[in-house]
């Protein structure tokens, strides 16, 4: 089962609009049956990809209001981006991810947005196996796990070797929520969490984090491939639980997880996704009234009901839930979300060089002679903002090498050049990353493309070291076929002889410029990998490269 | 082929009539008068019952919303009328827009919207009382006391509640940089910790501080004033246990009463075992029209002067020149409403209000709490203002002396 590669910064490049969607309902009059629906218009909504499941929804809001909605998808830090800069202001009316709170601490971001209601709400919960929950002495009731804390799910992690999937916090919202939830619960302050509250709980949310085994840069992915890897793990970790929306874990189990997933329901709380519907300060009068005529019909009490019985999203409307259903959704404390950018950001940069496994990144940058050019300029941006070149912008903070990441640039053209190995220090990053800065700008491009032949000698590197408990991966950039060296099916034998624990870390190929997207998926598939399209309008543009870089830090 | 024409001609004979009939019905085009309001009042504005009585009228009322400071501040492009919440912001509207007149068509009392068992837990540890009219009433001089500190939920005196897990009791409230409702909430904390008295200045020190935490403990806080309402309705007690709120949202609000009035909006209900409180003291959201031009004055004449708007402001919880019509209408939905609000501050002189917001902007910005107020030089005079710009009008109502 082939994926196509995912597109790298699909909601950047309007232009390449293949995640469009027009939900309209042909040849349906405006106005629909409501006689005060204002509307006629089309709404364009910049959406969090975790929104997709709202289409069937909005089909019949097109229906029954007149007003149809254009969703283009984004991920959550890439759509904040995209607002904070000032770029959605044209090309959308609307915005509407799973949470506002992180757009909300920015003061740009607060100007941006002239209306936000929330639709619905999700709290960001633990989702384990009954089995492997009884087995940690947790009391499963009908559907859920109830009186356990998070610090509870801390011991289980420490003493029983519980491990997890969990998104990254600075790629996706549910990673973050979770992040902040933790967080203040583990610090038990009772309040918003301060920066000065950071230091102390660092030693308790590293014990926490020890557990997270799975990293990804997409809630839905995430899903996707838990479930997966649940079906047949091969060589790839199969965490016993993720951290994921209540409302993403309840359609799993309702679709069916070997083991099942119950959501544990914790007693201190969790912070909930509440899906505002935004409008932007920018838009027009004619939009004002297309999204205050979707609000409406959003809240109204069968649309909520529906919202509720589908998607497994807790309704804004309290009689939307049937008395039956109500136990599903029990009531949880919210824990509180900082109140200021700095906490935020602290407690992001501390989980990211201090507190959650470090990364371990192999880098096969192709360097063959097609790279001359522009190729390799765009390749040497890219690397710039991975190394902290863009200090300003949410992307240079938190998708840079992090603190105790292990670094290593390989080379390649016809063969493998020689590698460096750089560690980025936990205090004053700044110089190791400058130093990796200059050996990319130092690579000039010439010869072939023997990409699997770099590949083998990234897996023999990481071989020769312990890579422990890190998260280990390799970024395969290649602009070309792979003509020279190895070829596919030698290296997937290649990959069948190398030591369990090495089979199961993933290759994130890029495709980009002349490479095979099919057999790019392929080694994707067969490591446990994702692999990201980053040909942008198609000739392998520098700006596209540098978007797929960045989003694969989500998955490091 | 003659038939065909004659049939045709008479067609377009019986259009022109009934043409000319809908003309006479609908009269001329209704005229377009846009206002800036602050957002607690849109759904009111959204009701089509008003849509079409303005219409009546002979207008189409068109309304864009606003944070309060907002209202004062930006750019209004045109617009007829501007309809902030409070006295602070009427206040520097005016001053902003070289206007005096004003219509004050209906007025909402702050309250505290609970929960039974939070509300009894607050009772347990003497901090709150139910009155016989169903409503209850929260000292809010033993609130502060509790939240200076840090009391948790869960260990208030008496047994405490259990279903807030770890969170300390903190009323939640709405962004104070953005949204009225939290100026609301500073001019009676305020109040209290300046020794009961209006304050005339911005309040440094332990108050200051104490008044910084009593926001940014709570985390980020919400936008608007509806958003954090409809958590407290569908999400539950231990979501938020205690939200400041105007007493419209409550009283006109749907819910296990049944009301009327809101029905089309959707979500914005009252969850089983809610309860009102009435802080004491509480401060009053005067929602007052501002006119830039005739037709904005004419707009808030009819607010103010039209039984019927007046009928349906009641209906979305305000309190009208009638009382009785608004305790009826609010008893009639199933909701106890105190029928004399008596415990009540004035908010303080704009500048005032203003300064204390610019500290809690900065504590906001700084990431935790202001500096003392020494150290840190306010730019702004800090004495006392005067309570109304020279030249306001007068014959305000006077809030604390409001009658049933």
């Amino acid at each position: 089962m082939r994926r196509p590669p995912h597109r790298a910064g699909a909601g950047v490049r309007a232009a390449a609009a293949a995640a469009v969607l027009v939900l309209a309902a042909a040849g349906c009059p405006a106005g629909g049956e409501g006689s005060g629906a204002p509307g006629a218009g089309e709404l364009r909504v910049l959406a969090g990809s975790e929104l997709a499941d709202m289409e069937p929804l909005l089909e019949r809001a097109a229906e029954e209001t007149g007003v149809e909605v254009r969703m283009e998808y984004t991920g959550t830090l890439d759509g904040v981006e995209q607002i904070v800069a000032g770029d959605a202001e044209d090309r959308y009316d609307a915005v509407w991810f799973s949470s506002n709170r992180y757009l909300n601490l920015r003061p740009e971001g607060r100007g941006a947005l002239r209306r936000e209601v929330p639709v619905m709400a999700s709290p960001v919960l633990l989702g384990v196996g009954p089995d492997r929950a009884r087995e940690l002495g947790w009391d499963v009731g009908d559907g859920s796990v109830t009186g356990v804390a998070w610090s509870d799910i801390a011991r289980a992690v420490d003493g029983d070797g519980l491990d997890y999937a969990m998104t990254s916090p600075a790629a996706s919202n549910s990673g973050f929520s979770a992040l902040v939830g933790v967080a203040a619960a583990l610090a038990d302050t009772g309040a918003a969490l301060e920066p000065a509250d950071i230091d102390g709980v660092t030693g308790e949310l590293a014990g926490f984090f020890a557990g997270q085994t799975f990293t990804a840069g997409s809630s839905g992915w995430l899903a996707e491939e838990y479930v997966d890897r649940r079906q047949d793990p091969g060589d790839r970790p199969a965490p016993d639980a993720m951290i994921n929306y209540e409302s993403v874990l309840m359609s799993l189990e309702e679709d069916g997880v070997p083991g099942g997933l119950v959501p544990v329901h914790p007693s201190d709380g969790a912070v909930t996704a509440d899906y505002p519907l935004s409008l932007l300060e920018s838009a027009d009068e004619d939009a004002g009234r297309d999204y205050g005529a979707l609000v409406e019909h959003l809240l109204s009490a069968p649309v909520q009901e529906e919202i509720a019985a589908t998607t497994h999203r807790r309704p804004m409307e309290p009689g939307a839930v049937p008395e039956e259903a109500r136990g599903s959704f029990p009531p949880l404390p919210e824990l509180p979300f900082p109140a200021t950018a700095e906490s935020a950001d602290a407690l992001v940069a501390a989980y990211y060089d201090r507190i959650r496994r470090p990364a371990r990144t192999v880098y096969l940058l192709d360097v063959s002679s097609s790279m001359a050019g522009e190729r390799i300029a765009g390749l040497r941006e890219a690397v710039h903002t991975l190394t902290g070149g863009d200090a300003d912008s949410i992307a240079g903070r938190f998708q840079r090498f992090y603190g105790r990441e292990r670094v290593t640039v390989l080379p390649f053209a016809s063969g493998t050049r020689r590698e460096r190995t750089f560690t980025v220090p936990e205090e004053d990053p700044e110089p190791v990353l400058g130093d990796i800065r200059a050996h990319v700008d130092g690579l000039q491009p010439e010869g072939g493309t023997a990409g699997y032949d770099a590949l083998a000698e990234a897996y023999a590197l990481l071989e020769r070291e312990d890579t422990g408990e890190g998260f280990a991966s390799i970024v395969l950039m290649t602009d070309g076929e792979i003509n020279s060296g190895m070829d596919f099916d030698g290296f997937t034998d290649a990959h069948a002889g190398l030591p369990a624990g090495l089979r199961g870390v993933p290759v994130f190929p890029v495709v980009f410029g002349e490479s095979d997207p099919g057999e790019m998926e392929d080694l994707a598939e067969l490591t446990g990998g994702r692999s990201f399209d980053a040909r942008g309008g198609g000739d392998g543009d520098g700006a596209a490269l540098d978007e797929a870089f960045r989003e694969i830090r989500g998955y490091q | 082929m003659r038939r065909i024409s004659a049939l045709a001609v008479s067609a377009l004979l019986v259009a022109g009539v009934l043409a000319a009939v809908a003309w006479n019905l609908a009269g001329p085009e209704p005229r377009r008068v846009t206002g800036v309001i602050g957002s607690e009042k849109a759904d009111f504005f959204a009701d089509p019952e008003v849509a079409e009585r303005f219409a009546d009228l002979g207008y189409t009322v068109e309304v864009r919303t606003r944070g309060s400071r907002a209202i004062a501040r930006s750019d209004l492009d045109g617009a007829d009328f501007g309809f902030p919440s409070s006295d602070p912001s009427a206040e520097a509207f005016q001053r902003e827009h070289g206007t005096d007149r004003e219509y004050r068509p209906f007025y909402s009392p702050m309250v505290v919207l609970g929960h039974r068992p939070v509300a009894e837990a607050l009772r347990e540890a003497g901090a709150a009382t139910e009155e016989d009219d169903g409503t209850w009433t929260l000292d809010m001089a033993a609130y502060l006391h509790l939240t200076r500190d840090r009391t948790r939920w869960r260990d208030l005196p008496g047994g405490g509640y259990d279903g807030a897990g770890r969170g300390e009791l903190l009323i939640r409230t709405t962004d104070p940089r953005t949204s009225n409702s939290a100026a609301m909430y500073l001019a009676v904390v305020s109040y209290l910790l300046n020794g009961e008295e209006v304050v005339q200045e911005p309040p440094g020190g332990e108050a200051g501080e104490h008044i910084a935490r009593l926001f940014l403990a709570q985390g980020a806080p919400p936008e608007s004033s509806k958003q954090p309402f409809d958590q407290y309705a569908a999400l539950g007690a231990g979501h938020t246990p205690l939200l400041w709120a105007y007493e419209a949202q409550y009283a006109g609000a749907r819910g296990p009463g049944g009301a009327e009035g809101a029905e089309e909006g959707g979500a914005g209900g009252l969850p089983d075992g809610a309860v009102v409180m009435y802080p004491a003291p509480t401060t009053v959201s005067n929602h007052t029209v501002l006119p830039l031009t005739a037709a904005g004055d004419e707009v808030g004449r009819l607010l103010t002067e039209d039984p019927e708007l007046q009928r349906l402001a009641a209906g979305h919880g305000f309190r009208t020149s009638d009382a009785d019509r608004f305790t009826a209408a609010a008893r009639d939905a199933g909701r106890p409403v105190r029928a004399q609000v008596g415990d009540v501050v004035n908010a303080p002189a704009y500048e005032v209000v203003e300064g204390m917001i610019t500290r809690l902007e900065q504590a906001y910005a700084d990431g935790g709490l202001p500096e003392p107020a020494d150290e840190r030089g306010d730019p702004r005079d800090g004495g006392a203002a005067p309570a109304r710009p020279p030249g306001a009008p007068p014959a305000r109502p006077d809030p604390t002396t409001e009658s049933a």
